[in-house]
């Protein structure tokens, strides 16, 4: 018998036998009680690096002008999944390392937790992988649902179960609006392969079709109309599940959108984008202005992300290569920005520190380190140049004008001065000369690192702009219509 | 040493300082000494470089066509616009570079003392360094926006980190005021190049192939004109600039002042009138009438202030005025008089605000009433405030004077009344300076007791005052070598505007 095809899922499976070692961890097989979780944690980190490796040598053998994509059935191998297949493993250690000191939250379970972490990420592969509609179903509820039910894994009080059931609950309606989106679809065209679906005129019940995608999909990233309640899930469960759910979700949620929408839906664009820009535009003014309201940094971080997010529902409201892939460099840059962000607020949260605007107003004097890594993330989160955001932010807005959405540009351009304005509240506060306290403590090695490579990729994102981009347009060749 | 990297040295070696100085401890003196020291080394190779390479590269233009140092590296291609990392030096902004690099190490040494925050303060101003080198350095628009924007947020933190009253105030005025100015910036850059067409930032690019014209082209100059002016500071956009100097230590307040008015001055010619020129033929008159509104406001509010800090801001901010008419007279002389200005306000600005920044400092306030007299007898002060006042007014053999006159010269021609009024300007100016350098330099006469005297400039201060008073007398007196540099450059842009207008615009 020939075992040969196995090697073409080898990222997918290092991941989900990282994620059975680590339940190993969790069933008590090896490793004390008490050093289980830095135990379970260095496994995950070590097979998220084997899938990073086995990713990059798959991109590396696939760099000819026409590359051998991998076909099985129904999952896909080739550029555009192979960018997802470097980039989830990666936002996975950014998560384990960032993370690493919430998970005291968590404890005894966090090598479950890790091992949910690493399951969600071969979600992000599997939908980026996906050339159906029902691969990208499995994919998306393979990227959510884990960390939905690691949010549910510290029942202190009744809240916090209240709260991990309340996701659990609006995960799912997310997903089954999702599903009726991709019924419509498959009603439409007959069939459930996206290749099939490329020739699909434009018409209200596929601008219909495209809305619920949209929604089912950056819905659970904040989206309106669920800009509220991503934020209060956030701040109400454990930060270490809402940070993963965060980041990977942005990862998973771009690449089904990308794969279903200009890649298979690109020829019948005027039919959906106006629909998907009016989603993005009011999540974009919506998100800042909430942010301004909040006196809690780690829900204004969490509406600025939503805005950020809704970016790349902007961007995918053209076919051509260069929105994608500029699409793909805004949620690269996604990545670290909000596993640093929260990552660190959680911290300054555990060590009793507060993220209320009082409790963080002159922190630079206090503890420099905190106040100017907060201060950088946030400049990182608004796009304030020269970081990776501002540059997303510019071809985006670049993307809705070659749409011929130049209403959609300007709310974009809003929107930025907007959260701009209340990033720099924060960080003034941040800076006050005037307030007093307690210095803080470093956070744990690992977060130190975790915080450290998230800073160095976010420089690294801006001089490599060119290269990435480079790697971008290429990951976006394959499957997409359009110019 | 090709000079592609001497650019690309003089931009980033400050910011790599900058790095290594956030990483190294202060707990003790000779910590503290460490950092002050790798600030000032950081600030000196970019001018070793300037000096040796970057001048020596160029030749005199006196002689012949300067050579034109440039790296160019495609940075983002594929997409619906190219980015290149873009440094290069040509008339405009080698002698702005320059100067840019000769200030730092004086900024420097007058930090030397500050006690409080040494390495955060250390870094900002270097990246502070960064920032401008780099806005002079680049010939790519986005670039330059983003060079723009960069020193905003060191210059906010570092006013309002300050323990004076109204510094957490002024921080955020500066903040916002110049978040807005960026803004602007960064819109009128897009639709430079959404309304011609191009798919590159690239200046040369920007500048010869199809010009904005009507409606966009209008909306690109009033936008330009805001960011610009906002950093320049001029009439009604000032108080950011007058709050921050009279709020942020010395030190910072010398910062501030170098980061402003030439950077504005360099925009408005580079961008406005290179990219723009139609836009910028549309704004004749309100630049005008901005530029008496600049010159007269900042005069008269100058003379009437009670807080010398803030008077010695108001004075500099009216040196706005001459610039502006400089530059909205379009004619090479003129523009190159403009650009002087800006080069010559790099050190005077400085210099002057270091002089009553140090009496305010060591007087216990800023309140003309309270200093009145107290420095006479401070001889080095006294003469660094002189030698700022008198580049400022234009005297002869002083690095200001190039600079006035070529403005007067180039601009009668075609603004005569303006002109004349502008010079009337200048004198309620010079009045000014003199009104704020009486104050606490000469001891008014029959007083019999004075309060207790202002200790004369020593050490580190004494040798940044020194460094900016020989620059300004050093460039004054070799001005004819230095001043083809500024020329060679407005030529082109002069002729571009004259193309654009011939029947309005006199040639050179």
């Amino acid at each position: 018998m020939n075992l040969a095809f196995l090697q073409d899922f080898a990222p997918l499976g290092v991941l989900l036998l990282g994620a059975v070692a680590c339940l190993g961890v969790e069933a008590g097989l090896y490793g004390s009680r008490g050093d289980r979780g830095s135990l379970s944690r260095w496994i995950a980190l070590a097979f998220t690096g084997l899938a990073f490796l086995a990713a990059v040598g798959f991109w590396r053998s696939s760099l000819g002008p026409a590359p051998p994509d991998v076909e099985h059935g129904s999952f896909l191998v080739d550029r555009f999944a192979l960018f997802f297949y470097a980039a989830a493993p990666a936002a996975a250690a950014a998560i384990l390392l960032t993370g690493s000191d919430l998970e005291e939250q968590l404890d005894p379970h966090q090598p479950l937790y890790h091992a949910l972490v690493l399951v969600s990420t071969s979600g992000v592969m599997l939908t980026a992988s996906g050339a159906d509609l029902l691969t990208l179903l499995v994919g998306l509820a393979t990227v959510s649902l884990p960390l939905v039910l690691g949010s549910a894994l510290r029942k202190v009080d009744p809240g916090t179960v209240r709260s991990a059931a309340r996701s659990l609950v609006i995960t799912g309606a997310l997903l089954a609006t999702f599903v009726a989106g991709e019924a419509i679809l498959a009603g439409l065209g007959h069939a459930t392969q996206l290749s099939r679906l490329d020739a699909l005129p434009p018409s209200p019940l596929l601008g219909l079709a495209a809305l619920l995608i949209a929604v089912g999909v950056a819905g659970s990233l904040g989206a309106f109309p669920l800009t509220w309640w991503r934020v209060r899930a956030t701040a109400a469960v454990p930060l270490g599940p809402a940070l993963a759910g965060l980041a990977l979700g942005a990862l998973g949620g771009a690449a089904a959108l990308l794969r279903l929408l200009p890649g298979a839906l690109g020829a019948a664009l005027p039919g959906w984008n106006v629909a998907i820009a009016v989603v993005a535009a009011l999540t974009i003014l919506i998100a800042p202005a909430l942010a301004w309201r909040q006196r809690s940094l780690l829900a204004a971080v969490g509406y600025l992300f939503v805005g950020d997010a809704a970016l790349v529902l902007v961007g995918l409201t053209w076919s051509g290569r260069p929105a994608t892939a500029a699409v793909l460099y805004l949620v690269l840059g996604l990545v670290p920005v909000v596993t640093a962000s929260l990552g660190l607020l959680g911290t300054l949260e555990l060590s009793g520190a507060g993220d209320g605007i009082a409790q963080l107003r002159g922190l630079a004097s206090r503890s420099p380190l905190h106040a100017g890594l907060l201060a950088l993330l946030l400049s990182a989160v608004v796009g304030l140049p020269p970081l990776t955001g501002f540059f997303a932010r510019l071809m985006v807005v670049e993307s809705s004008l070659q749409a011929g959405l130049g209403w959609l540009a300007v709310v974009v351009v809003l929107g930025a001065i907007l959260s701009a304005a209340v990033a720099l509240r924060w960080i003034l506060a941040l800076l006050d000369p005037q307030a007093e306290g307690q210095p803080l403590e470093l956070p744990s090695r690992a977060t130190l690192i975790g915080l450290g490579l998230s800073v160095a990729a976010l420089a690294g994102f801006t001089v490599t702009l060119g290269p990435l981009m480079g790697i971008a347009a290429r990951a976006a060749l394959a499957p997409l219509a359009g110019p | 040493m090709p000079s592609d990297v001497s650019l690309t040295l003089i931009v980033f070696v400050p910011l790599i300082g900058a790095m290594v100085i956030a990483l190294l401890p202060v707990r003790t003196e000779l910590e503290r000494f460490r950092v002050r020291t790798g600030a000032l080394l950081a600030t000196g190779l970019p001018l070793a470089i300037a000096i040796f390479d970057l001048l020596g590269e160029v030749g005199n233009p006196a002689q012949g066509a300067i050579a034109q140092p440039s790296i160019d590296a495609p940075w983002l291609r594929g997409f619906y616009f190219q980015l290149d990392y873009h440094l290069g030096v040509d008339g405009l902004s080698l002698m702005l570079l320059f100067a840019v690099t000769a200030v730092f190490p004086a900024l420097v040494l007058a930090s030397w003392r500050m006690r409080e925050r040494t390495r955060s303060h250390f870094a900002l101003l270097l990246i502070a360094e960064t920032s401008l080198a780099g806005f002079f350095a680049t010939q790519d628009l986005l670039l330059l926006v983003v060079f723009f924007w960069l020193p905003v947020f060191p210059l906010a933190l570092l006013v309002g980190s300050g323990s004076r009253p109204g510094a957490r105030e002024a921080g955020r005025r500066l903040l916002v005021t110049q978040s807005l100015g960026a803004a602007a910036l960064l819109v009128a850059a897009l639709l430079m190049l959404l309304q011609t067409g191009n798919t590159t930032f690239n200046f040369v690019t920007l500048s010869t192939v199809g010009p904005l014209k009507g409606a966009p082209g209008l909306i690109a100059a009033g936008l330009l004109l805001f960011a610009f002016g906002a950093r320049m500071a001029i009439f009604p956009l000032q108080r950011w600039l007058l709050d921050g100097v009279a709020a942020a230590p010395t030190p910072v307040a010398m910062l501030l002042v170098v980061s402003s008015l030439p950077v504005g001055a360099y925009g408005l010619v580079r961008v406005l009138l290179g990219m723009d020129p139609r836009g910028g033929l549309q704004l004749v008159v309100p630049v005008l009438l901005l530029a008496v509104l600049t010159l007269y406001w900042s005069a008269l509010r100058a003379v009437g202030e009670r807080d010398v800090r803030r008077a010695t801001a108001a004075l500099l901010a009216g040196v706005s005025g001459p610039v502006l008419l400089g530059i909205i007279s379009f004619s090479e002389t003129s523009l190159s008089g403009a650009l002087w200005l800006a080069f010559a306000l790099t050190f005077v600005a400085p210099l002057l605000v270091l002089a009553i920044g140090a009496v305010a400092d060591r007087g216990g306030g800023a309140e003309i009433t309270s200093i009145a007299g107290r420095a006479a007898g401070a001889d080095r002060l006294k003469l660094m405030f002189a030698v700022g006042a008198a580049s400022l007014g234009g005297v002869p053999f002083l690095v200001g004077f190039p600079g006035v006159f070529q403005v007067v010269v180039g601009s009668f021609a075609e603004h005569r009344f303006i002109t004349a009024v502008v010079i009337l300007g200048m004198g309620l100016l010079a009045y000014a300076a003199w009104r704020v350098g009486t104050g606490p330099f000469w001891a008014p006469g029959g007083e019999p007791e004075l309060p207790e005297p202002i200790t004369d400039s020593r050490g580190s201060e004494f040798y940044a005052g020194w460094w900016l008073a020989a620059a300004a007398v050093v460039f004054g007196i070799t001005a004819g070598y230095f001043v083809p540099y500024t020329v060679h450059g407005t030529d082109l842009v002069a002729a571009r505007v004259s193309s654009m207008a011939p029947a309005k615009v006199p040639g050179k």
